[in-house]
């Protein structure tokens, strides 16, 4: 394969992960890697997809091979930091980042990288100047003012967090994730249907992206008791990581079978048939939450129509 | 050849065979503990599952500790340090260790699974072996098969 055919199968890949088709720029690599393995570009980028598609013990190994390729490479530096951000491993990250910002000080993405990692690893002094200074880099990159209208958001700064907004929107109208956050605040000022209309926006550019997803569940969440209760839950449940989880559920397993034990044995059968009621209760209603909610999303997908004064 | 991510399923031929892994799951609740185990060990060998050997050593964990909690409850209860009234309770402990093994395995199983269902084209339905199974032990009294102690390891 000539180098000319590697490149075109290497942006293909790229513009099909910046359209949201994970699966898709994975095919794409693992084609071009199936007839050139040795490509640390092509590891590096599938890396990434790969820690996109929540794979991420095969996006570690994929991007521990693009850093034994070229040891050198800025790019296989970026995906490893991001990967071991993702997996919470912030030191080692810090460390590829900081190389891959050295090696290459005019790429923004990599600054915004960092910034990322140290919004995660609690340095919140340092996130600002940092975000500045993408935007300083590449004044012309979306993604920047897209970063500073979200960390204006988190700290409750709706007036900055809008301007930011605009401006991301104004350089690239279609870009998904500035038309989310513009979404996001208009969430937070309680401007309901100008945030579905925003959601429902993103999503018509690519209806399986997840940050307009989230966005448009985050509102069906306001909007019922029920379903907001499932989602707080469920948010929650995947914050905490997957053995807190089963650590959790247990317990609550535990508790329930502990009480309908204790009270049949103090001859309490009402108790016991309350307890036994309101576990059957939390398992239907933590079956059956997520299926109403994914109706209720899709159902909201179909009757696609913005707002008249949108 | 095409270029294998390693956490990819490689499929054996008896693939028609893998089922959700929810269903193994269903089966430590409604049939019983050494049924669901082998369960999911034959469904992480029919996807092709990277993680069988983490499966299997988690299931092997979950053996053991099993053993080890039968074998210190009949112990407590022989050198008279609890009553038979205590013995629910702590069988309670045996269940729950029981299903924390079990939903490790079906978190890890799950991971593989919509990878394998990405590949294949279709996924048997669960279902059906799902129901013979307890209809099968409905039938059978394992308590009356088997010693007491491979009993409650195994229930």
């Amino acid at each position: 394969m000539n180098d000319n055919r590697i490149e075109q199968l290497l942006i293909h890949a790229n513009q099909q992960l910046h359209h949201g088709d994970t699966y898709g720029a994975i095919d794409s690599l693992k084609q071009l890697l199936s007839y050139e393995p040795d490509i640390a570009d092509a590891h590096a980028l599938l890396a990434i997809c790969l820690f996109h598609s929540k794979r991420l013990e095969a996006a570690k190994y994929e991007a521990g091979i693009a850093l034994q390729l070229a040891p050198d490479s800025s790019f296989s530096h970026y995906a490893q930091g991001v990967i071991l951000t993702a997996a919470r491993q912030f030191t080692v990250a810090e460390d590829n980042l900081n190389q891959a910002i050295q090696l290459e000080p005019t790429n923004a993405t990599y600054l915004l990288a960092k910034a990322n990692l140290l919004t995660l690893s609690g340095k919140n002094k340092q996130v600002l100047p940092l975000l500045e200074q993408a935007i300083a880099t590449e004044p012309e990159l979306v993604d920047c003012y897209v970063a500073l209208g979200e960390y204006y958001l988190e700290r409750g700064d709706y007036k900055k967090a809008q301007t930011y907004a605009t401006e991301a929107m104004h350089l690239d109208s279609d870009d998904q994730d500035a038309i989310t956050l513009m979404g996001s605040i208009h969430l937070q000022l309680g401007n309901m249907d100008e945030a579905k209309d925003h959601a429902l926006w993103a999503l018509s550019h690519n209806a399986m992206a997840v940050k307009p997803l989230f966005l448009m569940s985050a509102i069906k969440a306001k909007q019922s008791i029920w379903l907001g209760l499932w989602w707080r839950f469920n948010s929650f449940m995947s914050k905490i990581g997957e053995a807190k989880q089963i650590l959790i559920l247990i317990s609550l397993y535990f508790f329930y079978r502990l009480g309908d034990q204790l009270f049949s044995d103090l001859e309490m059968s009402n108790a016991a048939t309350i307890c036994t009621i309101t576990w059957l209760a939390f398992c239907v209603y933590s079956w059956m939450g997520p299926v109403i909610f994914h109706r209720s999303l899709v159902k909201e997908l179909q009757s696609f129509s913005f707002d008249k004064h949108f | 050849m095409t270029y294998t991510i390693p956490d990819e399923p490689t499929p054996s031929t008896l693939a028609k065979l893998a089922v959700r892994p929810m269903w193994p799951l269903f089966a430590l609740m409604f049939v019983n503990t050494g049924v669901s185990w082998l369960w999911f060990i034959a469904n992480s060998f029919f996807q092709g599952s990277p993680y069988l050997k983490k499966e299997v050593a988690w299931i092997a964990l979950g053996l053991a500790g099993s053993c080890l909690g039968v074998f210190a409850i009949a112990t407590a209860l022989s050198q008279g340090f609890i009553d038979e009234s205590m013995i629910p309770y702590l069988l309670i402990i045996l269940t729950v260790w029981k299903l924390g093994i079990s939903y490790k395995i079906f978190v890890l199983q799950n991971n593989s699974f919509e990878l394998f269902e990405y590949f294949q084209e279709s996924v048997s339905n669960g279902a059906i072996p799902f129901i013979a199974m307890v209809i099968i032990f409905q039938q059978i009294s394992l308590y009356q098969l088997l010693p007491s102690y491979i009993y409650l390891v195994l229930r």
